[in-house]
């Protein structure tokens, strides 16, 4: 969670970005907090990896801006040497691990323990020095590559590290060791940290918050459900689309056929047990796929696969613990038509 | 056949016995050829860096033009030069005919696009990846330059050896701008050429086994810096 003492780091104004006629990026305003771990997330092509690169001033936006304000007294340095970005598509000079991890201290000039940085950088990527650094790029994995690739960031000490995707088509281990090197830069080092990711479950629990994006637009923020439709008209005035596999959603109208409804976890009750006579005019059965609890926070994030889609839901620790809820148990996901609201 | 295995002997008596001649010819040789090759890697590697890239306009066809310029013949860039550096010409006051310096410029002239050309195209070939990783490493414009030469090292020095070797075994520049000039401008290619001319094949054999020690030198040395990079 992001404390009232905390302050802007990131700031993002009428961010504007295009590289083909069919994509367009618009931000029309994010502020990312100093030490904020903040997640990206949204289908394929949605404009993470864009957003991530604009963030690292990779690219130059065409219109609006990004600021990245200095600590108080703190290092104006060249912007490179402030934020850095490991690439989902990482890459590996052609030279050892150790003169991989280092090269970024030998271009600033600084060599100083440079052995010993190395070898704590390499460490802290879960990878055993001894082992690793005189290793070729060539002699490695694809997930030992990409931790080079991460020691080779974590060793620069930057204000604040972008991850695009870090644990793309890596093993489930390597997942539990990217996010424990995450949460120790977190609590160690107070980094910022802005990552995206596919695996919603996975970064919840290595972020305060995370927004969600589409066709290039931030379209909401923590762990929103977006009922993408396609939505008809109903009885009495509502709409509704079909869950496949586990009947139908009821919503107001929306302002248009295209719209795409949002439905914040928050408003989701969950039951144990088909509930009768309720006003709320939307409950599916599901089964829940798995648990998590929201970083700092006494909140349980709960996926629940219903039919073919899958709800975020959150409850507090004290519900899940009355309800029983675990994992593979049957539940009923209750909520009201107008809680849904549109995009 | 005799006196072709008489002429392998008396060539390596020649060289051997340290014959002023031969050695003062393979001296300049070496030093014309040294000095052009350099010139050519300072002034080509960063061209064909930017050739290969960026992309800006008329790219394609200064790249087009470089490439029709590795087949440029030496005795057309030997006409060209003697044109500027003869006494008549724009650069006559610079008194580089008959000089090594001469041959230098002109030999620079000669390998300079195949320099330019091979270090682009070994540029092109290296992974899109790459830039992006160095800007988020932090290197700046001239750490990305260098570091992008070293990642293409084994295409560049290919390019380097390409180039010495167009120029150690050139004869019409050396012939033209040079002028042959017994210990001053003959070279290897010029003396095998006049010493042939004149029956002295002990000469010109001595010369040309210099020529493919050199040859061979140059590229085994390549080979122990391709396996020494890996």
């Amino acid at each position: 969670m992001i404390n009232e003492t905390t302050t802007e780091h990131f700031i993002v104004r009428d961010l504007e970005y295009a590289y083909s006629r069919n994509f367009r990026l618009q931000v029309p305003h994010l502020a990312v907090h100093r030490g904020q771990s903040l997640g990206i997330s949204g289908p394929n092509g949605c404009g993470k990896s864009t957003l991530l690169r604009l963030l690292a001033f990779l690219e130059t936006p065409r219109a609006g801006s990004i600021e990245l304000v200095p600590a108080a007294g703190g290092d104006t340095k060249r912007l490179h040497h402030r934020v850095t970005l490991l690439l989902q598509d990482h890459y590996l000079l052609k030279r050892s691990v150790f003169e991989n991890v280092a090269y970024g201290l030998r271009i600033r000039g600084d060599r100083e323990n440079l052995r010993d940085r190395v070898f704590r950088a390499l460490q802290d990527s879960g990878l055993p020095p001894e082992q690793f650094a005189g290793r070729k790029w060539y002699e490695l994995s694809g997930g030992e590559a990409r931790r080079v690739s991460l020691a080779s960031r974590l060793i620069l000490k930057p204000e604040a590290l972008l991850l695009d995707e870090p644990v793309a088509n890596i093993d489930r281990e390597s997942a539990l060791l990217v996010k424990d090197i995450i949460n120790t830069l977190k609590e160690r080092d107070n980094m910022t940290l802005i990552i995206s990711s596919h695996d919603q479950t996975w970064l919840g629990s290595v972020t305060d918050s995370i927004i969600q994006m589409r066709d290039g637009k931030i379209t909401g923020f923590l762990y929103e459900n977006t009922l993408r439709g396609p939505w008809q008209p109903d009885i009495d005035g509502l709409w509704s689309m079909e869950v496949p596999g586990n009947g139908r959603i009821i919503a107001p109208q929306p302002p248009s056929p295209g719209s795409q409804g949002i439905l914040d976890p928050a408003h989701i009750i969950i039951a144990t047990m088909e509930q009768a006579g309720m006003s709320a005019q939307n409950m599916l059965r599901g089964t829940v796929a798995s648990m998590e609890q929201v970083r700092d926070s006494d909140t349980i994030s709960v996926k629940v696969k219903t039919g073919a889609m899958t709800f975020t839901c959150s409850v507090t620790r004290h519900a899940a613990e009355n309800l029983q809820i675990i994992p593979g148990k049957t539940v009923w996901l209750i909520f009201k038509a107008s809680s849904i609201r549109w995009e | 056949m005799d006196y072709l295995l008489e002429g392998v002997q008396q060539g390596i008596g020649l060289l051997f016995s340290g014959d002023i001649e031969t050695w003062s010819a393979i001296a300049v040789s070496l030093q014309a050829s040294m000095l052009s090759i350099t010139t050519a890697l300072i002034i080509g590697a960063p061209a064909g860096f930017v050739l290969g890239y960026y992309d800006f306009p008329g790219r394609k066809q200064l790249r087009a033009v470089f490439d029709t310029l590795l087949a440029l013949p030496t005795v057309v860039v030997g006409l060209l030069v003697y044109g500027f550096i003869s006494s008549r010409g724009p650069l006559g006051t610079m008194e580089l005919l008959f000089t090594v310096s001469g041959i230098v410029a002109a030999q620079t002239i000669l390998i300079l696009p195949i320099v330019i050309s091979l270090t682009a195209s070994a540029i092109e070939s290296l992974d899109m990846r790459l830039r992006n990783t160095l800007i988020t490493l932090g290197a700046s414009r001239h750490q990305i330059v260098l570091t992008s030469l070293n990642e293409a090292k084994i295409a560049v020095m290919t390019a380097a050896v390409t180039a010495y070797g167009r120029a150690i075994s050139e004869v019409g520049i050396s012939m033209m701008i040079g002028g042959n000039i017994k210990w001053h401008t003959r070279t290897i290619t010029t003396a095998i050429a006049l010493e042939s001319g004149k029956g002295n094949f002990a000469m010109g054999i001595a010369l040309g086994l210099v020529l493919l020690a050199i040859a061979f030198a140059v590229n085994a040395s390549l080979i122990i810096l391709k396996r020494l990079s890996k």
